[in-house]
């Protein structure tokens, strides 16, 4: 058995399990799709099942006796998703990219695994993009950016060219990176989280919130309800 | 050999190349049956490949032959669509549209020559004129007219209006529709800013940015 | 031989009347293979028969149709629809979810009660859908997200997850809904209008007006 663990039961979560069973086959061409189990996995306690998929803790998980076991740690708060994935990986489960059929990424794109690109998601050209990367539906990454470690977009995201986007960084809903220029960048710094349908023209220090077109950084609000995974 | 050419490897072209075989099947198959190369041409290139496909030269470009050659302009500045497919065109070359296949373009009256369709929808009453830019996810909805090098960014949904030649509407505008009687109007030559919210008609030449919009600048119409 | 006719003027309907097969191909596969006439139901037939569409009255609708006729209300105004509606009812004819064919739904749980769908959206186990309800394009509704009866969503709308938009809400184009948690939804009010390129992050009463900042008017 072909055992993959989606960590967190939240929106990622489901969205995820969507896109579970063309991952596995990707990994494991030819396998039967009996040959698979998806689990959610999740430290909060109470309900054992979501959508026909059963609920695990993290420990029934780790002691699950499996051929191959995944996790894929599909939790949108970013600091989270590096707590769970470290937990994962110091349990010796491996990471499962999790990808749509409708994912269209172009050649010489480099990405570190464990991703996840739920649907409709473009990769342009030369972008490179670090470990955990969490897209939300229907979002762009175009040519010449690189994206650090843990960084999550929500959905419609449009990521133009030459732009840098530092580890955990958080882009919400609607909202647009403009074009930077090959010799000078756009970059946003680490931590900061950009907001719904917010259009970001320059650079963003690290760790600021910034709202509205064009942004400006604007209180901090808390996002993802802060609760563990 | 039949060459297909696609112009310019710094911006959206790239969007438009892994689509060529697709819109070949569906609107070119005699085209594709003769196993076409697809190739990047761009005037200064620092590297011979780019994602995948070799870079030519626009000069070693120009000297194909012609009948065996098509091409299109993977470029946003409409003008330079216009300069660069004109000039090719005067060679002989054919200006070749090209479908996103998850494109769909239901006008009941066909595009003009040179359309780049990215992943968007052209609805039944629009019309749209010669060498038009789509990116992904945009809707030219009902009782739209767009004039000739037109460029429409990703994420734009407009309907009840009509925009000028060469004007440029970019990423996640908000267009407010006009009306069936009275289209919203979008003038020759403007350009509307990344996200930037337009709730009434806008004049020829205007740079139009931020929610709520102000105009930048003007720029001269010729 | 079944009918089905789409009611209302909206652009829309012409678009989903042109590519009704691959409508019912996806989602009505056994109506897709029967014989049937599809018609545009207006009181202003010009734009119909401008496109090449058959057009036929509202009136001569409801008077002609029979059990084995569906239909669709394309009508941007979410009032207009209900009036619509409230006009059909007496008709035998049996309303159909018209989800246009590049829209993607996901393990959604809701019945088919007249929704109208547009291009390229995206419904991923959202749980109710109401009578009715009408979005435009590219538009996103997320894991458990209750939609009421008439709501009107406009083009890239998003309701990212666990969110109760109640009756007769309209949400405009490029409008935002943050997401609630399954313990404590977000809740838009009945009535509610939220205006375009709004993002809301929290409860909207009843009746309400959301709108972002906007520029005011010289006049």
């Amino acid at each position: 058995m072909i055992v993959l663990g989606i960590l967190g039961t939240g929106i990622a979560a489901r969205t995820a399990m969507h896109t579970a069973t063309h991952s596995l086959q990707l990994a494991h061409p030819g396998t039967d799709d009996e040959g698979f189990q998806v689990v959610f996995v999740s430290q909060k306690p109470g309900t054992s099942t979501l959508g026909g998929h059963d609920i695990m803790s993290a420990a029934e998980f780790c002691a699950l006796e499996a051929e191959t076991k995944y996790f894929n740690p599909a939790i949108a708060d970013s600091r989270h998703r590096k707590q769970a994935a470290t937990l994962m990986l110091h349990q010796g489960v491996s990471p499962l990219s999790l990808s749509d059929p409708s994912t269209l990424i172009l050649p010489d794109v480099t990405m570190e695994p464990g991703w996840l690109l739920p649907y409709l998601n473009t990769l342009n050209s030369n972008v490179r993009i670090g470990k955990y990367f969490h897209a939300g539906v229907s979002t762009t990454v175009s040519h010449h950016n690189e994206i650090g470690d843990y960084v999550t977009f929500g959905h419609r995201v449009a990521c133009s060219g030459n732009a840098i986007i530092e580890d955990h960084v958080t882009i919400c809903t609607g909202a647009m990176v403009m074009q930077g220029k090959p010799d000078k960048p756009t970059r946003i710094g680490e931590g900061a989280v950009i907001h719904a349908n917010a259009i970001v023209i320059g650079d963003v220090v690290p760790g600021a919130h910034m709202a509205g077109n064009p942004a400006k950084p604007v209180d901090p609000i808390q996002l993802f309800g802060g609760e563990p995974w | 050999m039949v060459t297909i050419g696609l112009i310019g490897i710094g911006g959206v072209g790239p969007e438009f190349m892994p689509q060529i075989p697709w819109s070949l099947e569906h609107f070119n198959p005699e085209l594709l049956q003769q196993n076409p190369r697809l190739v990047y041409v761009e005037s200064e290139s620092e590297t011979d490949h780019y994602a995948g496909h070799e870079v030519m030269s626009l000069d070693d470009f120009k000297a194909l032959p012609p009948e065996e050659t098509c091409f299109n302009v993977g470029i946003a500045d409409g003008s330079a669509r216009k300069h660069l497919s004109e000039e090719l065109e005067s060679h002989g070359f054919g200006l070749l549209g090209i479908y996103h296949s998850r494109s769909q373009c239901l006008a009941h009256t066909p595009p003009g020559p040179g359309i780049l369709l990215g992943r968007a929808g052209i609805s039944v009453n629009s019309t749209v004129g010669r060498s038009l830019l789509v990116l992904g996810a945009s809707l030219i909805g009902q009782n739209c007219a767009l004039g000739d090098y037109v460029t429409i960014g990703s994420q734009v949904c407009i309907e009840h209006t009509h925009v000028g030649d060469f004007a440029q509407v970019w990423n996640g505008a908000i267009v407010t529709p006009g009306t069936a009687d009275k289209p919203r109007r979008i003038g020759q030559g403007a350009i509307i800013g990344m996200g930037a919210y337009i709730d009434e008609d806008v004049p020829d030449g205007a740079v139009m940015v931020g929610n709520p919009s102000r105009e930048l600048r003007r720029n001269p119409v010729s | 031989m079944s009918r089905i006719g789409i009611i209302g003027t909206d652009g829309l309907a012409l678009d989903l009347l042109t590519v009704l097969d691959d409508t019912l191909g996806t989602h009505y596969p056994s109506l897709a293979t029967q014989e049937r006439e599809d018609v545009i139901v207006t009181d202003d037939p010009w734009q119909a028969t401008a496109a090449g569409l058959k057009a036929c009255a509202v009136d001569e609708w409801v008077a002609t149709t029979t059990a084995s006729d569906f239909f669709a209300i394309t009508e941007g105004n979410g009032k207009a629809r209900q009036a619509l509606s409230e006009i059909v009812k007496s008709s035998a004819a049996r309303p159909l979810a018209m989800i246009h064919p590049t829209t993607e739904v996901r393990g959604n749980k809701w019945q088919d009660m007249g929704a109208v769908i547009g291009q390229y959206s995206f419904f991923c186990d959202v749980e109710s859908i109401g009578q009715h309800f009408m979005c435009g394009a590219f538009t996103i509704f997320g894991p458990g997200t209750r939609v009421g009866n008439f709501v009107t969503a406009g083009h890239r709308v998003v309701c990212e997850a666990n969110v109760i938009v109640e009756d007769n809400v309209t949400i405009e184009q490029s409008a935002v809904i943050a997401a609630g948690t399954a313990g404590t939804p977000l809740r838009i009010g009945t009535g509610a209008t939220i205006k375009a390129g709004t993002f809301v992050t929290a409860d909207v009463p009843a009746g309400a007006l959301v709108a972002a900042p906007r520029k005011e008017h010289e006049s």
